[in-house]
């Protein structure tokens, strides 16, 4: 019996993952856990192996095609075996990625989001329907059309919604190509001491992602210092410990220090799911940046706020390592709740890190350098550590968002109380 | 209609009797031997040739159709085989005399006709004349296969060329007469003055009318001949025709050198049946055929019964009456006693004669009794006489093997040639002047008191922005009489006829005045005879003149159905466009005056080819399209609203200009732009869009493009297809009813073209499928501004707060269908 190797869901809100590279071809044989292809997804790349033996029978797609998820990828079996009945997910090409086609135009394939609407139609006409402009304008510009409300007689959505819809969610189906790809010619093409080259997909999808974070988000920074000298002295002290903590870093502990503010910060652990709701974690799932060379990748630490100093570490420094091996899981790369990023080691004072949807935060780790402020006991030299908190006006006002930062600040400044 | 006759109450009311004259029963009794003196023996020996041939010619059409072979030879014809064997006599008697200036309409059951006129008159010809003939017919199509093929001196070989023409158009090929576009039943050859025959039973009569006062009207020599069967008598164009070409006002209104009666002889070949219906006896009650005559004219139309078994007898008729319609005295009606031996069409067994009458019939066949008249007389002999029999046989299978022959005869190749039928159905010439020469007119152009009038009223509607009164402007009226006017001068050919044009004005005034200009030869009023106006409008324009008659109400077109619809708009294709239709139809959509005079019939001209259809509702269009349509060469349909008379132009910047202008016909106007909907209307309808438009606009913010489309065939789609490009949405509206109306064509058309582009499905606005109400009533039938926002609402967009009054819900839809309303 053939065994249909589906295209995994990577996250929460993919609707379809970049192909990587094939590690095998049709005709080969596989064994249970031999690596079939990579995926490359958001801010993670993965392999996905052989759950069965077998024979490749069929790769439907080529490296960089775009993959709806839970769809087929490949079919391992018996030569021979029929497969005719199994084939890729419809119109599944790039193109899909750029202008997707998710038009619900017959009555029951529409979803909840079409009966919505039932009651602003007149008569007794059937819903879902798309007038043919309305279907071309949204084919031409990438917009969903599901739940678009039908201003249109007969319950017919026509082209002033796609209009609207395209004015009020200039977002992801917004033309997702226009940045990055089709800049302006700069005249410079000629110039000789450049070269173009094609953008590799992690780094448009970054750019893709980047982007719609700052489309669709209310999002700014505020900064502020604290006093480092409580965590280079615990450093000091860890460096004599004989077991892992000696290899705990200021990152860490920083992470730690966020982790344990957050618990007490529910209104920053959360999600902003819609305009309408938000939904706020009991537990932190703390997203790490990590730079590695294919770009930035964000592993996630589980209830991190359960974790003590020690494990927090340990746990960042596997899924660093898995990032930059590439080994790591979509399952590990998903869910953060809270995102913490560190250019400090760079030398970076000061930075407007940019929010992951639909996370409400993220903090940018900036180094430390000493500063001079005066104090009630007169000057005071001191190490400045720089803190960037990037928050989502539409979920958090700037007070809230400010006092969070200041005990994260102020956990650092008695970390040992933490401890 | 003019009160320079006095209906004198005192005359109309004294006793008295009307006298009627005896008529004249088979008063021709000579023979042969009686008017040797009068025929050459050659004359005599082609009377006898020409019935032979027409004998045989149909005795292969018949044998093809019975046997499937002719001599042996087979051939598959299942085209129509109405014969007329045992009426060949009255055939030949007929053309004897006549010459190319004379020419000849016929029937379904006019091969007869067809070869005795052509054979008549190809020997009247020289041998140069022929050969031009030939040369120029179809660009040698015929002449080069005969020419080929046989080797005979050029007389002879007129004749087989004249056969094979009507062979291969019988035949349906494309070395037809008309490249196989007529055959057997509209068969012709105009250059022998044999114009089409016509498969509607007394179609000929009223085109031979209007052919008649070409003649007359254009001084051209020779007469006219309608030839009809008995059965035609029940035809009321008949008798409109009859009517027609014996108006009183010939003799007592048109000018001197216009006086008398039409030059057209009525020729009834009486053979006693109307198809199966029998004539005497059982479908008519005229005892004898020409009794009608009586009823026509104090004359009687010169009418007599002729023995059409006796070719003298014929002959002899032909000549005195052609002598009465050349001396001014016609027109004239012979009723010619014949029979067809054979059924009313192969098809038929003649279930409603005896054999008995067949054979006492077939006893005294003309033929066989000519034949022995040449025998007794030592004219011939009879191996002489049979001798002849051969050569003609001969001659036909000679040119029946080339006209059946694929290669050498193909029919029209339409995959090859996919225009071949297409490039006949219009003719797209503009010619301003069908003749050249001086236009008789009674008195300068600036003398007419309308055009001194006119000059007087601002040329546009509009000044600073606002309406001028309807009688300060050029009102559509006047711009119509402009245009007319203005070909009176031009075109010497033109003549305009209808009910009530002359003094009275035609309808709401557009001519007015006009009978101080023109006289009455050329435009003058009819009887109530929407035949008789369209047809002898069709045979004025066959002939090579222009006419522009005119219907009152768009109602009447009912009466002039086949004229319109069957004559008008065919002739040009059927010929393959060897006559062209400069014929322009006036007719007036009404209003307020019910169920029989508010429609607007334009999509049932629409549905058949071959007629141009305008419709301009502002003055401007009205004369530009008049003008237009004036100056080309096709038939086209002119509705005028009538109740728009009155009004200015409001859209055209600087108004109706004073001087010349055309607008081409099938071209639509945008009369205002817009971008969010575009409404397309087809006539008077534009004013309820405008109207709409601003409400759209006022109350609801969206801009209307509302497009005038002024014509509907020829339609060009481009202009409402860029705005509905643009808007998305499209509303059609025109005032006829909705069920079949062309609107729906271009919905149809707007959707399949555009279909990406909709926003929603184009929607049709037509008049309820009711009668017309009283005026009263009529906002409830004719679509009204508030039911573009009741389409809109329902069918497009609601629009917000809105309450329509009118459902277009599928389920009102579907209910009215189900109803048939």
């Amino acid at each position: 019996m053939a065994e249909i190797v589906n295209m995994p869901r990577l996250g929460l809100n993919e609707d379809t993952s970049i192909l990587g590279e094939w590690f095998v071809s049709e005709n080969d044989s596989v064994a249970k856990g031999d690596a079939l292809f990579s995926i490359e997804t958001d801010k993670s790349s993965m392999d996905v192996y052989a759950e069965t033996e077998g024979t490749v029978l069929k790769c439907f797609y080529e490296p960089y095609d775009v993959v709806p998820v839970m769809t087929p990828v490949c079919v391992i079996g018996q030569p021979g075996e029929d497969i005719s009945n199994i084939s890729p997910a419809k119109g599944a090409a790039e193109t899909v990625e750029e202008a997707p086609v998710s038009v619900p135009a017959v009555p029951g394939g529409a979803g909840a989001a079409q009966k919505d609407f039932a009651a602003s139609v007149p008569e007794t006409a059937p819903q879902g329907f798309l007038s043919p402009r309305a279907r071309q304008l949204a084919e031409v510009n990438g917009v969903k059309v599901t739940g678009i409300l039908p201003s249109g007689a007969e319950g017919r959505i026509i082209e002033a919604d796609i209009i609207h819809a395209m004015q009020a969610v200039p977002e992801k189906e917004n033309k997702p190509t226009d940045f990055g790809i089709e800049q302006p010619d700069t005249g410079l093409s000629d110039r000789k001491g450049s070269r173009i080259e094609k953008i590799p997909t992690i780094r448009r999808t970054i750019a893709k992602n980047m982007m719609d974070s700052l489309r669709n988000t209310a999002q700014l920074t505020n900064h502020m210092t604290y006093n480092a000298s409580s965590i280079q002295r615990y450093r000091e002290w860890l460096k004599l410990a004989p077991g892992d903590e000696k290899n705990i870093t200021i990152t860490d502990m920083i992470l730690f220090a966020t982790a344990k503010t957050l618990a007490q910060f529910n209104y920053m652990n959360a999600h902003m799911l819609n305009d309408a709701e938000m939904e706020y974690f009991d537990d932190v799932y703390l997203g790490c940046a990590v730079d590695t060379e294919r770009g930035l990748m964000v592993p996630t630490v589980p209830k991190a706020q359960t974790l003590s100093l020690v494990e927090l570490s340990r746990k960042v420094k596997e899924l660093a390592a898995k990032c930059r091996g590439g080994s790591i899981l979509p399952e590990e790369m998903i869910g953060a709740t809270f995102t913490v990023s560190n250019l400090g080691g760079l030398g970076v004072t000061d930075f407007t890190p940019i929010l992951n949807p639909p996370q409400i935060g993220i903090l940018g780790v900036g180094n430390i350098e000493y500063a001079v402020k005066k104090t009630n006991e007169g000057i005071l030299y001191y190490p400045a550590g720089h803190l960037s908190l990037t928050y989502d006006h539409r979920a958090v006002d700037g007070a809230p968002a400010s006092r969070f930062l200041q005990a994260v600040c102020k956990n650092l400044e008695q970390f040992e109380q933490l401890i | 209609m003019t009160k320079e006759l006095y209906l004198d109450p005192e005359q109309i009311r004294a006793r008295g009797t009307a006298a009627f004259n005896d008529i004249p029963l088979n008063d021709y009794q000579k023979r042969m031997k009686d008017i040797l003196g009068d025929f050459s023996k050659e004359d005599l020996v082609n009377i006898f040739y020409d019935m032979l041939a027409i004998r045989e010619f149909e005795t292969m059409i018949q044998d093809l159709r019975l046997t499937g072979k002719y001599c042996d030879i087979a051939y598959n014809y299942s085209g129509p085989a109405h014969l007329g064997i045992g009426q060949e006599s009255a055939a030949v008697g007929q053309a004897f005399l006549l010459n190319r200036d004379d020419i000849v309409f016929g029937t379904h059951r006019s091969h007869g006709e067809l070869i005795a006129k052509g054979f008549s008159a190809l020997r009247k010809l020289t041998d140069d004349e022929l050969q031009q003939i030939m040369e120029q017919s179809n660009n040698g199509a015929q002449y080069q296969v005969v020419k080929e093929h046989f080797s005979t001196g050029i007389r002879e070989l007129a004749k087989r060329f004249y056969l094979y023409g009507i062979m291969a158009e019988i035949f349906g090929r494309k070395n037809g007469f008309a490249e196989g576009l007529g055959n057997s039943m509209h068969a012709f050859f105009i250059p022998f003055g044999v114009y089409p025959n016509n498969a509607i039973v007394g179609g000929s009569a009223p085109i031979a009318a209007g052919a008649a006062l070409y003649k007359k009207n254009m001084k051209k020599k020779g007469i006219v001949i309608a030839n009809a069967g008995d059965g035609a008598l029940g035809c009321g164009p008949v008798w409109e025709a009859m009517n027609f070409a014996s108006m009183d006002q010939f003799n007592t209104l048109w000018e001197d050198s216009y006086k008398g009666g039409l030059p057209v002889l009525f020729n009834f070949n009486n053979n006693g049946y109307g198809m199966g219906g029998q004539t005497n006896g059982e479908t008519m009650a005229y005892g004898v055929l020409a009794r009608v005559g009586a009823g026509i004219n104090p004359e009687q139309m010169h009418a007599e019964r002729v023995d059409g078994f006796n070719v003298f007898a014929v002959i002899d008729a032909m000549k005195r009456k052609k002598k009465l319609l050349q001396e001014g005295q016609g027109p004239a009606l012979l009723d010619i006693i014949t029979y067809r031996f054979c059924g009313h069409s192969t098809s038929d067994a003649s279930p409603n004669r005896t054999q008995e009458e067949i054979g006492a019939w077939e006893a005294q066949d003309a033929i066989s009794d000519y034949e022995k008249q040449l025998v007794e007389n030592k004219i011939m002999t009879w191996e002489q006489t049979a001798g002849l029999r051969n050569e003609i046989r001969a001659m036909i299978l000679s040119v029946f093997k080339l006209a059946i022959d694929d290669t050498i005869t193909p029919r029209m190749d339409l995959l090859r040639e996919p225009e071949a039928i297409e490039k006949y159905m219009f003719s797209n010439r503009h010619i301003p002047k069908m003749e050249a020469g001086d236009a008789d007119v009674s008195a300068p152009k600036e003398e007419n008191p309308r055009v001194k009038r006119l000059k007087k009223r601002s040329r546009d509607g509009m000044k600073n922005g606002k309406k001028l009164p309807s009688s300060a402007v050029i009102q559509l009226r006047d711009a119509i009489f402009e245009a007319v006017l203005d070909k009176f001068y031009e075109d010497p050919t033109l003549v305009s006829f209808g009910e009530d044009l002359r003094i009275w004005g035609s309808a709401y005034g557009a001519y007015k005045e006009l009978d101080q200009s023109v006289p009455y030869h050329r435009l003058f009023n009819s009887g109530i005879s929407e035949s008789a106006i369209v047809g002898a409008a069709v045979g004025y324009a066959m002939m090579g003149g222009r006419a522009l008659p005119e219907l009152m109400y768009c109602d009447f077109l009912g009466r002039a159905g086949d004229e319109v619809l069957n004559q008008l708009a065919k002739w040009q294709s059927m010929t393959a466009g060897q006559v062209r239709m400069p014929v322009v139809l006036r007719m007036g959509v009404g209003a307020k005056y019910g169920a029989q005079h508010s429609q607007e019939w334009s999509s049932i001209c629409a549905h058949v080819p071959g007629l141009k259809i305008v419709y301009p509702v502002t003055p401007y269009d009205a004369k530009g399209l008049l003008n237009a349509a004036l100056a080309g060469t096709d038939p086209v349909i002119y509705l005028e609203s009538q109740s728009l008379y009155g009004i200015g132009e409001t859209f055209h910047e600087g108004g109706v200009p004073e001087e010349y202008y055309e607008i081409p016909i099938g071209e639509p106007d945008v009369k205002k732009k817009g971008s969010d909907l575009t409404i397309l209307t087809i006539g008077a309808t534009l004013y309820k869009a405008l109207e709409a438009a601003d409400i759209f606009e006022g109350q609801y913010g969206i801009s209307a493009e509302v497009i005038d489309a002024r014509s509907i065939v020829p339609f060009n789609f481009e202009p409402v297809q860029e705005s509905v490009k643009k808007t998305g949405r499209i509303i059609i509206a025109s005032d006829a009813c909705q069920k079949g109306s062309i609107i729906n064509d271009f919905a149809q058309n707007i959707c399949s073209s555009l279909f990406n582009y909709l926003d929603a499905p184009p929607v049709v606005l037509g008049a309820r499928n009711w009668i017309t109400p009283v005026y009263e009533l009529e906002a409830s039938f004719f679509p009204q501004a508030d039911w573009f926002l009741d389409a809109y609402h329902q069918k497009i967009q609601p629009l917000p707060g809105y309450t329509p009054k009118h459902s277009f819900s599928v389920t009102e839809m579907n209910r009215r269908n189900k109803l048939g309303v």
